[in-house]
């Protein structure tokens, strides 16, 4: 855990050092050392909007970026020709980089929310992927901020607000921010050619392909994005995905109208469908029918990769964000090994390799009861390929519970059918994702972490990795 | 004087926390004297476990709270109390719920935000590209109803997305099976019992195999190596066969893709791979034809699973039409517990006297749930998968009327044989306790060990063929026999 520490010390500094450094040389960050040094502890505005006595905190300036809050006392980097001490020193910055730190998705997406100044943003003007964020009570979609930002109107308020207070803003979104969630559906959008576009409107395509004039009217929109990916390609933690993401919506997402207060509610729904669905279907088992984007779903969401723990192998990840409540994988066989040490060719099995000793579930957890006798060894091994078998296990990180088990032997009868016995029957379900996880992100599955008989006899060993800095056996 | 009594209070707090997880930990009776444990410990300390990081949040969360009440805004101080904490568990007092505590003031504020999860989250996230470029792609494969034939196939692997000819549906890692004979189940034999410790004496008959694991059906081999190759990649295993439909095949995948190691293939030899757990091979299936989404793919499992395929079918007729009366009628009443539980689930129990009269299949046994020994509510019986309950009896069944309601509902005097020892070393040692107006979904049907058809010795056993190109030549250490 020290070492863990320490790992993450260096770590957070690093990181530190590069988002400064990038920022203020892209964003030509200015330094105001009269506001520095009279008001070190200037509260972080809270942007906040009311609906049904529902107070959501909106938009929380990320400070910490530049304020190196995270071990990055000392670190000095330079803003063009002028350097500055981020722990100490508070840096008045351009609006334009002001508007990346109210981006609430993460760092990489700041990128996507950079406005026509920085956009396309030199490779300066990247952040670290490293670098500290945090996902706020309400996450806004990204394109919305994307068309946030090049809104005029919304420019001036925030800039009125980060000067003034965020109680004004309170009022003035109650007329104009209200509806933050639809506003990516419903402002109107310039192309990289500064003409405005108008697309087919969300309640058309929501359910729908785009229509191929639709897809090349926002083709530069899209290559806009993936500029911007590619040029920051170094930002691993929340890049492809929601840029992806931004642009599939902002193909969608187009059109100009006059916002209404009263078609608040609706919009707010098809907006969280229109967001929610294609990631969930795609990571649902075997439902083609919410496959409501046959785009998105082309693409894999899947992937058997390196872990992100050192020398645990290979592990799962998903391409795209989960939800609490999603499923994830397409169900698997559930293989029994029984009493594999009773018939092993070897002294009373305790010379016996069993290749498969990393990757079993307990007969029991997968329901197999009783199938061998608890008399003779009661011994019944689970080998559930896939999902079961190739997740790691990080204490810290479990975002993906066991799955269940079912019965299903396709109606076989050993009276009457002579393959009845040669394949299982009995079938692993999808996984309940119990954690949020970001695109990217590993997965991670709870698979005991003391009194697993392994390597060391009857030692209680935890056979999971609770750091992942640190090796398992 | 304030903050003084407010650290008190709190150091007070986190030391009873804190030492309680610690002497637990400490006087694990497993944990004091093991060689390899406390190597690992030396070099890691303690790591955390499951239930630590839960208590940790705890922790953080009242320490937000206290420190946000009492001192806001007042950093430096929350720090110094934040270090006390921390120097608590360190050297004797060290425990894994303090090495699951955020160690800087900033990340505790984090973890109090969101929780201690959100910490690690960022380093256990790649970007997509980094996925795309190192990884392989393993949703592309779900399972559903085979098109085959019901008595052939089963579940079947379908497309999830279109694939052209050519291109790598998805990849799977094999575990590595050097001698095949592990998959063999010989004839046991009793012979007697240790004086000393007691335990059977078991006789193996090596030469008399009375069957395979039927994980032999999902491996690779090849009839001249004794090594099986065993894939656990997603879906992988649903591919049916079929020679003439056949859309996939299988090649090695290239090396470092999936975890696969090249050398493993030209410079180790089966006896060499044996105890190495690593995985080092990986299988890419790949499109034989340009395959449409929900296409069911097919591989063609060689001309010896074929042949054997054959051969079992004609066997197993002949022996269907030698078959007696009392055997055939024996093997006809075989009903899956699973099978009769959803048929039949909600039915009257017949009680032992009943069952006299008309049994139940023979391959059936009743079990009460385990709730019902420690006589937990009746109405929170439910059958999750871990859930195997305890062998019972039906003693009695009588029908009762709920109170404030007209609906009847049967409920059964029932008597649970319960192991004295939950490890097993006691194996004859039972104890029975009974129970009375037990409801019918607190008791279900399991199947008796040895009667599933896994269990069948006419069973159809053959692995997958590794084509012969694929083989390497220092794994063909096994005769081929015919």
């Amino acid at each position: 855990m020290r070492r863990h520490a320490s790992a993450n010390s260096r770590f957070t500094s690093q990181s530190q050092s590069t988002s400064s450094s990038k920022l203020t040389s892209a964003c030509t960050a200015t330094t105001n050392a009269a506001t520095v040094a009279a008001a070190p502890t200037i509260p972080k505005p809270v942007l906040h909007y009311k609906h049904s006595d529902e107070e959501v905190e909106l938009l929380q300036p990320r400070a910490d970026y530049l304020h190196g809050h995270h071990g990055a006392a000392s670190d000095t980097t330079t803003a063009g020709s002028r350097p500055f001490r981020q722990a100490q020193h508070r840096p008045t910055l351009s609006l334009d980089c002001t508007l990346n730190l109210h981006h609430p998705i993460g760092p990489d997406s700041l990128l996507s929310a950079l406005p026509s100044s920085c956009n396309p943003p030199p490779p300066a003007c990247a952040l670290s992927s490293n670098a500290t964020f945090t996902t706020p009570t309400k996450v806004i979609p990204e394109s919305a901020m994307l068309r946030l930002a090049r809104i005029s109107g919304a420019l001036m308020i925030l800039l009125h607000v980060w000067s003034s207070s965020g109680a004004m803003f309170a009022s003035a979104s109650k007329s104009a921010f209200l509806n933050i969630d639809s506003l990516g559906k419903v402002l109107r959008v310039e192309d990289s050619n500064g003409q405005h576009q108008r697309a087919t409107s969300l309640l058309q395509s929501s359910s729908s392909p785009l229509p191929a004039t639709t897809g090349s009217q926002e083709q530069p929109q899209k290559q806009q994005h993936e500029h911007q990916f590619r040029s920051n390609h170094r930002h691993e933690n929340y890049s492809e995905e929601s840029d992806l993401q931004s642009a599939a919506r902002s193909q969608q997402n187009l059109e100009t109208y006059s916002l209404k207060q009263d078609d608040f509610q609706m919009q707010k729904q098809e907006s969280n469908q229109q967001l929610s669905s294609p990631d969930r279907a795609t990571n649902s088992s075997g439902n083609e029918e919410n496959d409501a984007d046959a785009e998105n779903n082309d693409k894999c969401g899947i992937y058997l990769a390196p872990s992100t723990i050192p020398g645990a192998g290979m592990g799962m990840f998903t391409t795209r964000p989960l939800h609490k409540g999603d499923h994830v994988g397409n169900g698997e066989v559930v293989i029994p090994l029984v009493e594999l040490r009773f018939y092993s060719n070897e002294d009373n099995g305790d010379n016996l390799f069993n290749p498969f000793i990393h990757h079993y579930w307990k007969g029991t957890e997968m329901g197999l009861h009783g199938v061998v006798s608890e008399h003779r060894t009661g011994e019944v091994m689970a080998v559930v390929p896939g999902l079961d078998a190739a997740i790691n296990c990080n204490l810290a990180l479990i975002n993906v519970d066991k799955s269940e088990s079912e019965y299903d032997d396709g109606d076989l009868h050993r009276h009457t059918d002579p393959l009845a016995g040669a394949m299982t029957p009995y079938h692993a379900m999808a996984s309940p994702v119990i954690r949020e996880i970001p695109a990217g992100g590993e997965l991670f599955k709870f698979y005991g972490d003391r009194c697993k008989f392994v390597l060391f006899g009857d030692v209680c060993m935890p056979t999971c990795i609770s750091s992942p800095c640190l090796l398992s056996f | 004087m304030h903050a003084y009594m407010y650290f008190k209070s709190m150091f007070a707090f986190f030391l009873t926390n804190a030492v309680s997880s610690c002497t637990h930990r400490l006087t694990h009776p497993f944990l004091l004297h093991i060689v390899g444990f406390a190597a690992r410990k030396e070099e890691f300390g303690l790591m955390p476990l499951s239930e630590d990081y839960p208590a940790a949040q705890k922790l953080v969360d009242k320490f937000s709270k206290l420190s946000q009440q009492h001192f806001p805004n007042n950093d430096d101080l929350q720090k110094d109390l934040l270090s006390l904490i921390s120097d608590i568990g360190t050297d004797r007092w060290e425990s894994r719920t303090m090495n699951a505590l955020p160690r800087t003031l900033e990340d505790v504020k984090r973890a109090s935000e969101s929780e201690i999860a959100a910490l690690h989250q960022p380093q256990a996230v790649r970007s997509v590209e980094y996925l795309r470029e190192h990884g392989k792609c393993v949703d592309s494969i779900r399972p559903g109803p085979s098109t085959l034939p019901s008595h052939q196939g089963g579940r079947g692997a379908f497309a999830t997305r279109g694939m052209a000819e050519g291109s790598i549906i998805t990849g799977s890692p094999l575990h590595h099976v050097p001698r095949k004979d592990l998959m063999t189940i010989f004839r046991m034999e009793m012979n007697g019992t240790d004086e000393t410790t007691g335990e059977e004496k078991w006789l193996r008959h090596l030469d008399d195999v009375v069957g395979y694991q039927m994980m032999l059906n999902y491996c690779y081999g090849h009839p001249e190596s004794t090594m099986l190759l065993c894939p656990y990649g997603p879906g992988i295993n649903y591919i049916n066969h079929n020679k003439t439909l056949a859309n996939v095949k299988i090649q090695w995948a290239k090396d470092g893709e999936t975890g696969h190691n090249d050398t493993w293939l030209y410079r180790r030899s089966p006896a060499n791979l044996e105890w190495d757990y690593t995985i080092g091979l990986a299988f890419d299936y790949v499109a034989t034809k340009d395959i449409r989404k929900g296409d069911e793919l097919f591989l063609d499992y060689g001309d010896e699973f074929e042949q054997a395929l054959t051969e079992f079918m004609a066997k197993w007729k002949a022996s269907k039409s030698a078959a007696t009366s009392s055997s055939s009628s024996l093997q006809s009443k075989y009903t899956p517990a699973e099978r009769y539980n959803k048929e039949f689930g909600e039915a009257l129990l017949r009680t032992e006297a009943e069952q006299k009269l008309e049994p139940y299949p023979p391959n059936l046994e009743i079990h009460c749930h385990s709730g019902v020994a420690t006589k937990k509510d009746h109405a929170a019986f439910y059958w999750e998968t871990r859930e195997g309950g305890f062998p019972c009896r039906i003693l009695e069944r009588r029908t009762s009327v709920a109170t404030n309601s007209t609906t009847q509902e049967s409920l059964y005097k029932v008597e649970l044989r319960i192991p004295l020892d939950e490890m097993g070393y006691q194996k004859d040692a039972f104890t029975y306790i009974q129970r009375s107006d037990v409801p019918r979904n607190a008791i279900a049907f399991f199947n008796k060990p040895y009667t599933t058809d896994m269990f069948l010795q006419n069973s159809f056993r053959a692995p997958i063929g590794i084509p012969d190109s694929m083989l390497p030549g220092q794994w063909r250490n096994a005769l081929r026999f015919r």
